[in-house]
């Protein structure tokens, strides 16, 4: 059960703690503070990165902070120490889009950075997303888009939505459309890290996801991010292959902070810690190769936590050959534990959700 | 009036039940405006798909 991978396909990095703007619902703990990555921790990831690349694709995600706050040429001085083994190391920004500009996409077409932008819509889609002195911040991050269009540079964007209105679902996705995107990721607000917030947790969720599909089968310009994901389970299903797929070891999805702290299953947990476990790392790359702390990690106890939680899903839930055990950081953060099954994250991004697709894509072919 | 048959109760069951329609709906072309790469530049669209934090675990 609940097998790690030794390797990993993505891996997460935090060149930089602060970000430029200051989103209502952010939960990153360090924003405001300006602390970067060194030269000799990018090199710990890189030799790890290098290995694991001789045996598959590896892509590195440049998360934050907002990592262009690093400037270009202490961006490009970190990325320059990843190497490639046999197989391609692909690099890609999670950024809020207001700093880019041309110096940036040419950073972008030389180093072939992938770039997502994380954007709510129009207004007043987009009114939690500010700046430090609570300004909106839609005019920069659409000048940023300006750019790497100009550039034919394409681009994947981020939503969250704080209020899932059925009645808006068409309107949010022809506005993604019309930004020319190429792709959508959709969070509905959630419960995470330093944002205390409840989430909403009823069955208009489902309706949004089924008003979003009925407009995504009539249109399909965009990916859903969420919609493809459900449709690679049922892709799998219908082959007979679910069960295997969600049988093999996960991926750790590490995620290694500014000062080398390593955590796991993503960027969320980054920085916090638990009276109960202690911090939710794994290691410091300045201690032990990437390699080995990964190695090692389902020893922590908070990690074990985590597959004793992945574990109870797999017995108790129907959805688990396509959801895989859900987010240990929403659990965490949601109920103060990982070794859980059920919750209102789940519930809206993955039961919700695959109930409204299959509602908004029979209703789209009149069924 | 016919009564409405029921759901199945599991996922598994679900895709089951609606194989035909569910065929058609993964095996639908990709209709999305492809952007133009940069020149010299090849773009993946898997790549670029994981920039959109899409990790591998669900
Ligand atoms: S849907 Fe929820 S309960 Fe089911 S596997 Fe996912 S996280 Fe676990």
């Amino acid at each position: 059960m609940g097998e790690l991978a030794s390797t990993a396909s993505v891996v997460f990095l935090q060149p930089v703690t602060l970000c430029n703007l200051d989103c209502s619902y952010c939960y990153l703990p360090q924003r405001a503070v300006f602390r970067r990555m060194s030269v000799d921790v990018a090199d710990a990831v890189a030799r790890a990165v290098s290995v694991w690349s001789d045996a598959h694709p590896v892509h590195v995600v440049w998360h934050g902070g907002e990592p262009l706050v690093l400037g270009v040429p202490g961006f490009v001085e970190l990325l320059g120490r990843f190497r490639a083994g046999l197989h391609r190391v692909g690099h890609a920004v999670q950024t809020n889009g207001t700093l880019i500009d041309d110096a940036w996409c040419e950073v972008f077409i030389r180093h072939r950075v992938g770039v997502t932008v994380s954007l709510d819509g129009p207004e007043p889609f987009n009114r939690d997303r500010v700046t430090r002195g609570g300004g909106e911040s839609l005019d920069r991050a659409l000048r940023g888009i300006a750019a790497l269009r100009r550039h034919h540079l394409p681009f994947g964007a981020i939503a969250v939505v704080q209020d899932p209105d059925p009645d808006r679902a068409g309107e949010l996705y022809d506005w993604f459309s019309a930004l020319g995107c190429h792709s959508l990721g959709i969070n509905i607000v959630e419960r995470k890290g330093t944002r205390a917030q409840a989430s909403v947790d009823d069955e208009r969720v489902t309706a949004f996801w089924s008003a979003l599909a009925v407009h995504w089968r009539k249109d399909q310009r965009l990916r859903i991010r969420e919609f493809d994901h459900a449709l690679r389970y049922v892709a799998a299903e219908l082959d007979g292959r679910a069960r295997e797929r969600a049988m093999a070891p996960r991926d750790p999805l590490p995620m290694i902070g500014w000062n080398g702290d390593v955590t796991m299953f993503g960027p969320d947990l980054l920085g916090f810690s638990s009276p109960r476990l202690g911090a939710f790392t794994v290691g410091n790359v300045a201690d032990a190769e990437l390699t080995e702390i990964l190695e090692r990690a389902a020893e922590s106890g908070w990690v074990e936590e985590v597959l004793d939680g992945i574990e109870a899903c797999r017995t108790a839930c129907d959805h688990y050959a396509y959801c895989f055990g859900g987010q240990p950081a929403n659990k965490y953060f949601e109920t103060g534990r990982f070794d859980v099954t059920e919750t209102t994250y789940c519930r809206n991004s993955k039961k919700r959700l695959m109930k409204g697709l299959m509602r908004g894509v029979r209703e789209a072919r009149g069924a | 009036m016919s009564e409405k048959p029921e759901e199945p109760e599991t996922l598994s069951a679900f895709v089951e039940a609606h194989r035909d329609e569910l065929s058609e709906l993964v095996a639908a072309p990709d209709r999305r405006a492809s952007c133009p790469p940069p020149p010299g530049v090849e773009f993946r669209a898997d790549v670029l798909l994981s920039a959109c934090i899409d990790p591998p675990n669900g």
